[in-house]
C-alpha cells in the first residue's frame, strides 16, 4: 500500500505519530489552559481567590 | 485641657467601658498617631506585676491582623494599655444586620484569622491561646480585612498547654466546658484526651503532669482575671458595653466596645459555673487542657456563624453540618472537622486549617479532575510522542541497514563481475540481515539476488564459473597453464607465482631477471623451467628445490615433448639449449649477430613482438629479428638452417610448430601476412597478407588463426580453416585454444567461452580488456595488464542436475517434462521430439502448415499431458506428451493475431503483449501496480508459494526466467529456464542438456552461503 516498504512505514508513521502528539500536545495546552481559566474563574467564584500558604507580613 | 500620661499620650475622650475598664481614644504626640488606651480596671484589684506580665505577652506580638500593643502604662494608679487603633467594625455587628457574608469572603477572613492563629500559636516559648474567637472579637477594617481582637484572655501557652476560665457559648469548644463534658459526648477519660493531645505535644507524660501544669496556669489566670470576672455569668455574652461615642468615632467605638465586652464569660476551673461546670469544678484536679484545637473549634464555629447566619449549638453534638444551600460542601466539611468534638478529630493545628482552605481551589474534585485530565492526555501524549519517535529510530535503522544492504548487494555484484566469487559470496551475505534485532532492515530482494547470483544455484548451464581471483602482488606480464591443467603460472615483475587451481593456492614463489621478457614453461604438472635470476633454472614444484641453473636468459621455449628448453638472454645474439630435465646444455644456436626485439623499456610489459619456438622434439628452432628476419635453425644440423626473411620490413612476428609445419604471422605498415611453411621440405606451402590483424597460435595442438572476430583452425595439409569460435561485434584480441574448449578475449572488454562445436557457452564482461586468457580441460585463467589480479574459472558440467541429454542438434523452442515425468517433449511450430528418461528417442512429428500455427500450449494435468497447437483458421490438434500420438483435433473459433496473453496469480493479473514491457495489475482493485523488467516477451508466469516465475523468450529466442518475490521485485536470474513443475524448475541448454533444480528458500540459500567460504 503506497509503496512503501515496512521500514519506511515506521520511520513515516513515526514521523507522522510524533507531529501528531505535538499537534494534538499543543491542542491539549490550548484547551487545558482554556478550560483551566474557566474552572479558576468558577472556584474563585466559589472559593474567592485564596492567597498562597506564606503568612501575610505586618503592614 | 486633655491629661497626658507618660508624657508622650495624650488622653483623649473616652469612648467605651465595660468590665475590662475604661477605653479612651488617644494619640501618641509626637507620632501624631491615633490610639487607644485602655485604662484597665483590674489595675485598681491587681498587682501591677501581674498587669505588665500579661500586656508583655502581648506588646510583642506583631502580624497584619492582630492589634499592636505598644505600651503599658501605669499612671496615677491607674494601668493604661496603650495599643493600635482599627478602625472598622466586628463582624457580629454584621451579623446582627443580617448582613452575612459571601462564601468567598467568608473564605477570606478565615485565611487571615487563620495567618492571625498560626502566629499566635507559633510564639515562643509555647505558643499564646487566644482563647476567646468570636465574631465580636473580629473587627472588620474598612480596606475588608479582618483583625482579631481582645486579648483580654489570651494565655500563654505552656509546654502542657493552657487552662481555658472562660468560654462564649456556641462558639467556646467543649474542652472550654470541662472534662466531664468531653466526657459525655464521647466516653473517654480525660486521660485518653490529653492523652491524645500528647500525640500534637511531645514534652507531656503524665496526666498528673498535666493536671500541675493546668494547676500552674491556673493560678495564673486566677491572678489576672478572678477579680476581674466576679460575676457569675451563665450566658455566652453579657451586655457590659460602655458608652459608645457617637459619629466619627462609631467605628472606633465599636472596637472599643469590643474589646470592653468582657462578655466573654470568664471561668476559673474552681469558678462558679453551673452545672456541669460546677461538677467539674467539684470533681477538682482533673482539669482539661486547652490547646490551639480550642481555638480551631472557636475559629470554626465563628466561622459557621458567619456564613450560615445562625449561631452554633453550644452543645457540639446539636451542630447541624451546613448544607449546600449555605455553602460548599467542601467549605463545609472543613468546618465540620474544626468543630469536631473530639480535639484530636478537629484540625491539629491553624496551619493545617488554614491549608484546608488554601487548598480549596486545589483539592477541589473539580480540579483534581482536571488535573488527572490533564496528567492522563499528557501522558498519553507522551506516550504516543514516544513511541512515534520509537519508531521514527527503528524505522531510520531500518533504512540505513536497508541502503546497507543495497550497497552490499551492488559491491558484491560488482565482485562478481570480477570473478571474486568469496567476496561477492562475504558480501551478500553480509547484505542479509541476521534477524536478531528489531533495528535490522528486512531481506532486501537485492540482496537474496545478489547472494544467488553469488552462489550461481540457478546458473546450469555447462561451463567455466568463477571460483576465485587470485591477487598477485603486481599486475601479470603473463599466464602460463600447465599441459594438463592443473596449474598456472603467472609473471609479474621480478617474479612468478606458481598457483594449485583446484585450491588458488601458491606452490611456489620464483625471482626472475629484471625484466618483464622473463618466461616461465612446464615441463609437466611438477616441473617448470624458467628465467630465474640467477639464470635459466629448472624448477621441482613438488620438492620446492631448485633441479639445475644455467646462464642467463629471459625468453624460454620448450619442445613439445617437453624435452629440451631453448632460451635466450634479452640482448643475446645467441639461443643455449638445454636437457629441460638435468639442465645440460645440448647446444648453442648462434644468431649471426642478430637479435630478437628488445623494447626500450622490458621493465613494464613483455611486448610479445618475435617468435622463439622449438618444434615439437626440440631439434628445431624458430626465430625472429629485430630486423625483421625470420629464420628455423636446425639445432643439430646447423647448415641446414632455413632462413625466411633474412631482414624484412615486418614486425610482431608470431608463430610456431605443429608437427612438421612451422607457421607464423607477421604485421608491417597496416598489412598483416600469414604463412605456412613444411620445414621438412624447407617450402613455402601457402600463406596470405590481409589488412586485419591476425593473432596466430602454433603449437602441437594446431594452427590457430585469429581474424577480426573470427578464430580458426587451419589444417595445414589442406590450409582449410575450421571455425572454433566466432564474435559478433568484436575483435578478438586474444585467445587459448586446443583443448575441449576455446576461451577468447574480445576487444569489448569480455571474454568468452567456445564448445568443441564453436557454439558461445558463455561471455563475461569485465571492466577492462583481458590480455591474458588461459584454458585447460578443467580450468581457465583470465587476466589484464592493468590488474595485479587474475580470475581463476572452473569447468562446472552439472552432473549432479542433469535429467536429459538429447540431439542438440534438433531445433526447438521449448521444452517440457510429462505429468508423470518419465517422458520430455522438446517442441516447436516445426514439430516436436519425445524423449524418454533415458534419452532415448521416442517419437518425433513434423508438424502440419507450420507457417499458419499460431500458438503451442504444453498442457499438464494430473493424469494427463499434451501439447495443444492452434492454428490461425482455428485448428486445435492436441498431441500426447506420452508417446505423440494425435489425442484430438477440433475446429474452433480463429484466434486474433496478435499476441497478447494474460497469466493470473493469486494476487496480480500480468498481461503481455508482443511488445512492450508486461504490466501488472492488483486483482482486487485493477490498478496497475507495476511494468515487469525488460522487453523481452513474457511466455509465462507460475506461481509457486509467495514466489512468482516469469518466463521470457528473448530476442535471440533464448529463454530465461526471472524469479520474482511477492513485491515483484526480482531475486534471480535463471538461465535457460523452460519448465516449472511443484517446486522444480528445468533448464534447456543448447548443448543438449535438460537439468534441474529445485527452488532454493532463503533459509538455504544463507546456508550454503555460510557454508561456502568455510
Amino acid at each position: 500500500m503506497l509503496g512503501l516498504s515496512g521500514s519506511e512505514w515506521l520511520f513515516y508513521g513515526g514521523i507522522a505519530v510524533m507531529a501528531a502528539a505535538g499537534v494534538l500536545g499543543m491542542l491539549s495546552v490550548i484547551v487545558f489552559t482554556l478550560t483551566g481559566r474557566a474552572l479558576r474563574d468558577r472556584l474563585e467564584q466559589e472559593y474567592g481567590k485564596i492567597r498562597g500558604k506564606k503568612t501575610c507580613p505586618k503592614e | 485641657m486633655s491629661k497626658r500620661i507618660a508624657g508622650v499620650y495624650e488622653l483623649g475622650k473616652e469612648i467605651g467601658a465595660g468590665g475590662g475598664g475604661v477605653v479612651y481614644l488617644g494619640e501618641h504626640i509626637r507620632l501624631k498617631k491615633k490610639i487607644i488606651l485602655k485604662a484597665d480596671k483590674r489595675s485598681l484589684r491587681v498587682k501591677e506585676e501581674k498587669l505588665r506580665r500579661e500586656v508583655d505577652i502581648l506588646k510583642n506580638l506583631s502580624h497584619t491582623y492582630i492589634p499592636h500593643v505598644y505600651d503599658f502604662v501605669p499612671e496615677d494608679g491607674v494601668v493604661y494599655t496603650v495599643m493600635d487603633y482599627i478602625e472598622g467594625e466586628s463582624l457580629d455587628k454584621l451579623l446582627a444586620r443580617g448582613q452575612l457574608p459571601a462564601q468567598p469572603q467568608m473564605i477570606q477572613w478565615a485565611c487571615q484569622l487563620l495567618e492571625a492563629l498560626v502566629y499566635l500559636h507559633n510564639q515562643s516559648p509555647h505558643g499564646i491561646l487566644h482563647g476567646d474567637i468570636k465574631p465580636a472579637n473580629i473587627m472588620l477594617k474598612p480596606n475588608g480585612d479582618v483583625c482579631l481582637i481582645d486579648f483580654n484572655i489570651a494565655l500563654a501557652l505552656g509546654e502542657d498547654g493552657a487552662v481555658r476560665v472562660g468560654f462564649s457559648r456556641g462558639y467556646a469548644s467543649p474542652e472550654h466546658y470541662g472534662a466531664d463534658y468531653i466526657s459525655r459526648n464521647k466516653p473517654a477519660s480525660a486521660g485518653s484526651i490529653i492523652e491524645t493531645q500528647h500525640k500534637k505535644e511531645t514534652s507531656r507524660s503524665t496526666v498528673e503532669e498535666d493536671v500541675t501544669a493546668v494547676s500552674s496556669i491556673d493560678d495564673l489566670v486566677e491572678d489576672t482575671q478572678a477579680e476581674e470576672c466576679a460575676t457569675q455569668v451563665t450566658q455566652t455574652e453579657y451586655d457590659i458595653v460602655g458608652e459608645v461615642q457617637s459619629g466619627e468615632d462609631t467605628a472606633f467605638a465599636t472596637q472599643i466596645e469590643a474589646m470592653n465586652q468582657d462578655s466573654t464569660q470568664y471561668e476559673e476551673q474552681s469558678a462558679k459555673v453551673s452545672g456541669s461546670e460546677d461538677k467539674t469544678t467539684t470533681e477538682g484536679k482533673k482539669g482539661i487542657l486547652l490547646d490551639v484545637r480550642s481555638d480551631i473549634y472557636c475559629l470554626g464555629a465563628t466561622l459557621y456563624h458567619m456564613i450560615s447566619g445562625q449561631r452554633p449549638a453550644q452543645d457540639a453534638r446539636d451542630v447541624v453540618p451546613l448544607g449546600p444551600e449555605v455553602c460548599s460542601k467542601a467549605v463545609s466539611l472543613i468546618l465540620q472537622k474544626a468543630m469536631a468534638i473530639q480535639p484530636y478529630d478537629r484540625y491539629q493545628t491553624a496551619a493545617e486549617m488554614l491549608e484546608a482552605f488554601q487548598t480549596l481551589h486545589a483539592k477541589d474534585v473539580r480540579t483534581v479532575r482536571h488535573k488527572r485530565h490533564k496528567l492522563l492526555v499528557a501522558a498519553g501524549l507522551t506516550g504516543l510522542f514516544l513511541a512515534g519517535g520509537g519508531s521514527t529510530f527503528v524505522g531510520l535503522k531500518q533504512l540505513e541497514n536497508r541502503q546497507a544492504a543495497l550497497t552490499l548487494a551492488e559491491y558484491s555484484a560488482n565482485a562478481l563481475a570480477e570473478g571474486k566469487i568469496s567476496e561477492a559470496v562475504s558480501q551478500a551475505m553480509q547484505a542479509i540481515p541476521l534477524g536478531k534485532s528489531i533495528l535490522e532492515a528486512p531481506v532486501t530482494a537485492q540482496a537474496q539476488k545478489a547472494l544467488t547470483d553469488a552462489l550461481g544455484v540457478y546458473d546450469l548451464a555447462e561451463g567455466f564459473k568463477d571460483v576465485d581471483t587470485i591477487e598477485l602482488p603486481g599486475a601479470p606480464f603473463d599466464i602460463v597453464m600447465s599441459p594438463k591443467g592443473t596449474q598456472a603460472a603467472v609473471v609479474y615483475a621480478y617474479e612468478i607465482a606458481v598457483y594449485d587451481l583446484e585450491n588458488c593456492q601458491q606452490i611456489a614463489r620464483l625471482p626472475t631477471q629484471q625484466s618483464a621478457l622473463s618466461d616461465c614453461v612446464f615441463m609437466d604438472e611438477t616441473h617448470v623451467v624458467y628465467a630465474g635470476d640467477t639464470g635459466i633454472t629448472g624448477y621441482d614444484l613438488e620438492e620446492g628445490t631448485v633441479m639445475w641453473t644455467g646462464e642467463t636468459a629471459t625468453t624460454l621455449t620448450i619442445s613439445a615433448d617437453k624435452k629440451v628448453v631453448a632460451a635466450v638472454d634479452r640482448d643475446a645474439d645467441q639461443a643455449m639449449i638445454y636437457n629441460a630435465v638435468n639442465g645440460e646444455q645440448i647446444a648453442v644456436c648462434s644468431f649471426g649477430g642478430q637479435h630478437l626485439s628488445v623494447p626500450a623499456n622490458d621493465i613494464f610489459a613483455d611486448p610479445q613482438r618475435d617468435i622463439f619456438a622449438l618444434n615439437e622434439d626440440g631439434s628445431m628452432l624458430a626465430v625472429s629479428f629485430s630486423n625483421g628476419g625470420l629464420m628455423v635453425f636446425d639445432i643439430k644440423n646447423p647448415d641446414e638452417d632455413l632462413i625466411v626473411y633474412d631482414s624484412s620490413e615486418y614486425r610482431l612476428f608470431e608463430g610456431g610448430f605443429y608437427e612438421k609445419y612451422f607457421a607464423f604471422a607477421a604485421r608491417k605498415n597496416g598489412e598483416s601476412l600469414f604463412g605456412m611453411i613444411d620445414v621438412e621440405k624447407a617450402a613455402y606451402i601457402g600463406g596470405y597478407t590481409t589488412k586485419d590483424n591476425l593473432i596466430l597460435k602454433a603449437d602441437a595442438q594446431g594452427i590457430y588463426l585469429a581474424s577480426g572476430g573470427l578464430l580458426v583452425r587451419v589444417d595445414p595439409d589442406t590450409m582449410e580453416e575450421l571455425e572454433i569460435a566466432y564474435t559478433e561485434n568484436a575483435l578478438i584480441t586474444g585467445f587459448s585454444a586446443g583443448g575441449t574448449h576455446t576461451l577468447t578475449a574480445t576487444d569489448d572488454n569480455a571474454f568468452s567461452f567456445y564448445d568443441k562445436g564453436a557454439n558461445q557457452m558463455s561471455k563475461v564482461l569485465c571492466q577492462e580488456q583481458c590480455e591474458f586468457v588461459a584454458v585447460s580441460e578443467e580450468y581457465a585463467v583470465v587476466g589484464n595488464r592493468n590488474k595485479p589480479s587474475v580470475r581463476v574459472l572452473k569447468l562446472d558440467a552439472h552432473n549432479d542436475a542433469h535429467l536429459l541429454t538429447y540431439d542438440a542438434r534438433y531445433p526447438h523452442d521449448e521444452a517440457r517434462i510429462s505429468h508423470d515425468g518419465n517422458t520430455f517433449m522438446l517442441y516447436c511450430i516445426q514439430g516436436f521430439q519425445i524423449y524418454d528418461q533415458k534419452g532415448n528417442l521416442l517419437t518425433e512429428l513434423e508438424l502440419p502448415d507450420a507457417t499458419q500455427i499460431y500458438d503451442q500450449q504444453f498442457i499438464r494435468e494430473e493424469k494427463d499431458s499434451w501439447l495443444e497447437v492452434t492454428w490461425y483458421d482455428g485448428t486445435v490438434r492436441c498431441y500426447s506428451a506420452k508417446d505423440g500420438t494425435l489425442i484430438s483435433e477440433e475446429k474452433k473459433e480463429a484466434p486474433q493475431k496478435d499476441l497478447y496473453e494474460e497469466f493470473f496469480t493469486q494476487k496480480y493479473r500480468i498481461a503481455s503483449s508482443l511488445h512492450g514491457a508486461p504490466e501488472v495489475y492488483d486483482l482486487k482493485s485493477g490498478q496497475k501496480v507495476k511494468n515487469l523488467a525488460g522487453e523481452d516477451y513474457l511466455a509465462y508466469v507460475t506461481q509457486i508459494g509467495s514466489y512468482i516465475i516469469t518466463e521470457y523468450v528473448g530476442t535471440t529466442q533464448e529463454r530465461y526466467g526471472i524469479l520474482l518475490d511477492e513485491n515483484l521485485e526480482e531475486i534471480a536470474y535463471l538461465p535457460g529456464l523452460c519448465d516449472v513443475v511443484d517446486e522444480m524448475l528445468l533448464f534447456d541448454f543448447k548443448s543438449g542438456n535438460l537439468r534441474k533444480c529445485h527452488l532454493y528458500s532463503l533459509q538455504e540459500l544463507i546456508a550454503l552461503g555460510a557454508s561456502y567460504n568455510i
